[in-house]
């Protein structure tokens, strides 16, 4: 019976006990006050870690499908000198995820200098499917100017759009091949034509200043024309690129009597064309020498060659108007060497048209 | 309880305890809102520093750097380094760059596409920048290049001379 009524006394005093109450409400408040200030804190710091967490979430992903590509580049190297390196082959998509291709790079090494040249080419957006195989043939060949020689190892690979470095497949090197094997290129070029092989694309044909007195013929170099078709008369100069593939890799110095002759056969008589004698030209001041220094071509090395001492006067043109003809060359030299044995060579090579 | 007004009216002693919980209670209040004030702009300054660390935090995991090649030319001493910034976030400002532990703090950054100077690269966007190695980098070694962006992010590759 004690107890009850020690509580209930306890409970009607501290009612009545202003003081006591004010203290329990402000204290309610300063809690209150509190729960809300942590409570905002709480939830903002929530949401900005919920921000950081997504931010890492898309990274990783990115990440993710960057460690996923995966593209496989059956790629070749061609090399056409003196400027430009062509890119051909395919590219795999053996990934899960599409991929876009945004820059090629290519590097040249000179192996006798040993200097390495690069060039890249950007932009390219090529986009590859998953499971699309793109082809690099003809028009659609990704060339890259870059200053090279025939001789050079070139190597390239592409940049994707998520940053991956994608290397040319090893196995596509043209030019390891060749360098790693190289007498069988060397006998397929040697054996089927000679030694000596001719660049088409170089070819090049020039308007010669025909000197009188002590001025020398000569011809302007900057001003020599990539073409197959050439002014019917005039005196002319032809220059292009050889290299020696010579198999036992040995030298060879040509003679002057080295020559360029032209045939045409829809023209009437069907008599000889003129003959054009190999030449020293300077490619400075564009002076043909009237006497010939051997030249001597090295074993894998292109040379530019010059032939322009003309054997015809300007009329030679009366027969071969508008028509096409056919231009050999013939090669006649010595290899280098204690024994100087005798090397000739008759390359058939470009067909001209004159034009009337 | 009519009296009972009349004797605490009259009562003196009542009256000032009034008075004096009424001073109390507003005191209370007074400084409770200075507090409150206080706290609240306390808590939005923590917010504001917050919440830039964490978008500084934020924008750094976004960055992503790839370097596509890097050259050096013993005969000019001349390292050139090509780059791509592949991540989801643009502005990317190269503050140092150590090379095998030695820092270059002038960085000449260009575009690839045009060679235009530029102080940052945009999202997917490939610039270069050159510098001297001082000493110049012996031949047939290997090194490190170490890039630091404005953000701090780094990022590191290899390189033989």
């Amino acid at each position: 019976m004690l107890a009850p009524l020690r509580h209930r006394k306890k409970r009607v005093r501290l009612i009545s006990d202003s003081k006591g109450f004010s203290s329990i409400v402000g204290a309610v408040f300063a809690v209150l006050v509190m729960m809300s200030l942590v409570s905002t804190v709480f939830v903002w710091s929530l949401s900005q870690n919920t921000l950081y967490n997504n931010a890492v979430t898309q990274t990783r992903q990115a990440d993710l499908d960057r460690s996923n590509e995966n593209i496989v580049a059956n790629v070749t190297c061609l090399s056409l000198p003196p400027n430009t390196v062509s890119v051909n082959g395919t590219l795999e998509n053996d990934g899960p995820l599409s991929t876009q291709i945004v820059t090629l790079w290519v590097i040249d090494t000179n192996p006798t200098t040993h200097k390495t040249t690069y060039a890249s080419k950007s932009s390219l957006s090529m986009t590859l499917k998953t499971g699309n195989v793109t082809t690099l043939s003809g028009p659609t060949a990704i060339n890259v100017t870059l200053a090279n020689s025939a001789a050079d190892s070139l190597s390239c690979w592409f940049i994707t759009g998520r940053g991956n470095t994608i290397y040319q497949n090893p196995m596509f090197n043209a030019n390891i091949t060749i360098i790693s094997n190289p007498s069988s290129t060397w006998a397929l070029v040697a054996q089927g034509i000679g030694a000596f092989a001719f660049d088409f694309t170089s070819f090049k044909y020039y308007n010669v200043i025909v000197g009188s007195g002590s001025n020398p013929d000569r011809l302007v170099y900057s001003s020599g024309t990539n073409s197959y078709t050439i002014p019917w008369n005039g005196y002319l100069a032809f220059s292009f690129n050889l290299t020696n593939y010579y198999p036992n890799k040995q030298n060879i110095t040509v003679d002057g009597t080295s020559e360029m002759w032209s045939y045409f056969p829809s023209s009437p008589g069907q008599a000889n064309g003129p003959l054009w004698y190999l030449s020293n030209v300077n490619t400075t001041t564009g002076i043909i020498s009237s006497s010939y220094s051997p030249i001597t071509l090295a074993f894998n090395q292109t040379q530019e060659v010059f032939f322009a001492r003309q054997t015809a006067n300007p009329g030679w043109g009366v027969q071969q108007k508008n028509c096409l003809g056919a231009i050999n060359l013939l090669m006649y030299g010595t290899f280098v060497g204690p024994t100087s044995y005798e090397y000739a060579q008759n390359i058939p090579f470009v067909s001209l048209y004159a034009k009337g | 309880m009519k009296p009972r007004a009349q004797n605490l009216l009259r009562s003196g002693r009542a009256v000032s305890a009034v008075i004096s919980n009424l001073i109390l209670i507003g005191a209370v209040i007074a400084v409770g809102f200075t507090m409150l004030v206080w706290a609240q702009s306390q808590s939005s300054s923590y917010n504001n520093q917050y919440s830039q660390a964490v978008s500084a935090d934020i924008n750094q995991t976004k960055e992503r750097i790839v370097f596509e090649y890097v050259y050096y030319d013993n005969v000019k001493n001349n390292l050139t380094v090509y780059l791509m910034n592949s991540g989801t976030i643009g502005n990317v400002n190269i503050m140092t760059v150590y090379v095998n532990s030695t820092p270059y703090s002038t960085i000449n950054l260009k575009l690839l596409s045009t060679g235009a100077p530029t102080s940052s690269l945009g999202t997917s966007q490939e610039g270069y920048f050159s510098i001297s190695p001082s000493p110049s980098l012996p031949l047939g070694k290997n090194y490190w290049i170490d890039v630091i962006t404005r953000r701090g992010s780094s990022f590191v590759s290899t390189f033989a001379t």
